[in-house]
């Protein structure tokens, strides 16, 4: 059972993983635009803005991915443990 | 292409007139045109143009892409947090640390939707900024000043007089209009100091509606994104304008 548990919490991680790629993709680049005065600071201000917050999903997205692919592996070394002592007891 | 790329490729050459003429013969001291100039920092033909091409589409599509993505963290959280345990104390910190995983991806969902929110405000702001300045435009575009100014010499062109005999203390392109002088007539009456009237007008007219533009994405830049767990706080400037008596409609 724990097998199993652990294959479906790294299909999660997995799933996790291709939701950043998508993110990092999409990731917004500088709009590159030709404007005067103000407008310049007010663009390029959105611009780091929008990055800053997309680089911080970025990084949510790489933590949940380790934290889900830790679960996975604890609920391996759980099940390793249970076999070990059912084995011990079996030898016993 | 919307309204403004429309009337802004038909009133470049009138734009371009403007900004020459403030350039040239500046404009009365005391106008409303100066502190626009300052707070903008661009001329009016250059700010048009640059708004214009200014689309609000990148913020909308960065939005459409976060509340995806939100869709598809909030359902990953929910299977994680519905992961079933086993029996003993491994097991019950396994339901434990799943349904935190839950909790803890959900609330980022929240600031995937908090921040396509924000695009999507600052998207509806600069549109609204574009109507705004378009209708102005088309306004300023059939005024009597538009009429003064696309009368006056090109750029380059003598204008009979010299400036500085004309309108002491204003030889240089930029200047204050002495408001009083009056020089370098035409021979339908009108001169440097009625281009320079005509220019500011129609600059300060433009130069207000896209000021308010830009305090407005100000405002929403600083204010940032609405806290996640309650809807966006910001009363985004509406996308669509309902008609009004003094809505003026444009057959493009």
């Amino acid at each position: 059972m724990t097998d199993e548990l652990a294959a479906t919490v790294d299909a999660l991680a997995d799933e996790m993983s291709r939701l950043r790629t998508a993110l990092h993709r999409a990731a917004p680049g500088p709009l590159r635009l030709d404007v005067p005065g103000r407008m310049a600071s007010l663009a390029g201000a959105a611009d780091r803005a929008h990055g800053a917050a997309w680089s911080a999903h970025l990084d949510a997205a790489s933590g949940f991915d380790t934290r889900l692919r830790e679960l996975a592996g604890k609920v391996r070394t759980a099940g390793a443990n249970y076999r070990a002592a059912d084995e011990a007891s079996e030898v016993a | 292409m919307d309204v403004l790329t429309h009337l802004y490729a038909n009133t470049a050459g009138l734009l371009a007139r403007t900004d020459d003429a403030l350039a040239r013969w500046g404009a009365p001291q005391t106008h409303e045109v100066w502190p626009l100039l300052r707070r903008t920092g661009a001329l009016p033909g250059d700010a048009v143009a640059a708004l214009a091409g200014w689309s609000p589409q990148p913020w909308r599509d960065r939005a459409e892409e976060l509340r995806r993505q939100a869709d598809a963290a909030e359902a990953l959280g929910e299977r994680a947090g519905g992961l079933p345990g086993w029996e003993g104390a491994a097991g019950t910190a396994f339901r434990a640390a799943a349904r935190q995983l839950d909790r803890d991806v959900t609330a980022w969902a929240g600031g995937l939707r908090a921040d396509a929110a924000h695009l999507d405000d600052l998207a509806r702001c600069l549109a609204a900024g574009r109507s705004r300045t378009a209708r102005t435009l088309a306004l300023v575009a059939g005024s009597a000043e538009a009429v003064t100014l696309v009368t006056a010499p090109a750029a380059g062109v003598p204008v009979g007089l010299p400036l500085a005999s004309v309108l002491p203390g204003m030889a240089v392109p930029g200047a204050v209009l002495a408001g009083t002088a009056v020089g370098g007539l035409g021979p339908d009456g009108a001169g440097p100091v009625a281009w320079a009237r005509a220019a500011a007008e129609i600059g300060a007219a433009l130069l207000r509606a896209i000021d308010t533009t830009l305090t407005e994405l100000d405002d929403l830049l600083a204010a940032g994104p609405a806290p996640a767990d309650r809807p966006s706080a910001q009363a985004a400037p509406a996308a669509h304008v309902p008609p009004t008596d003094t809505t003026l409609r444009i057959n493009l």
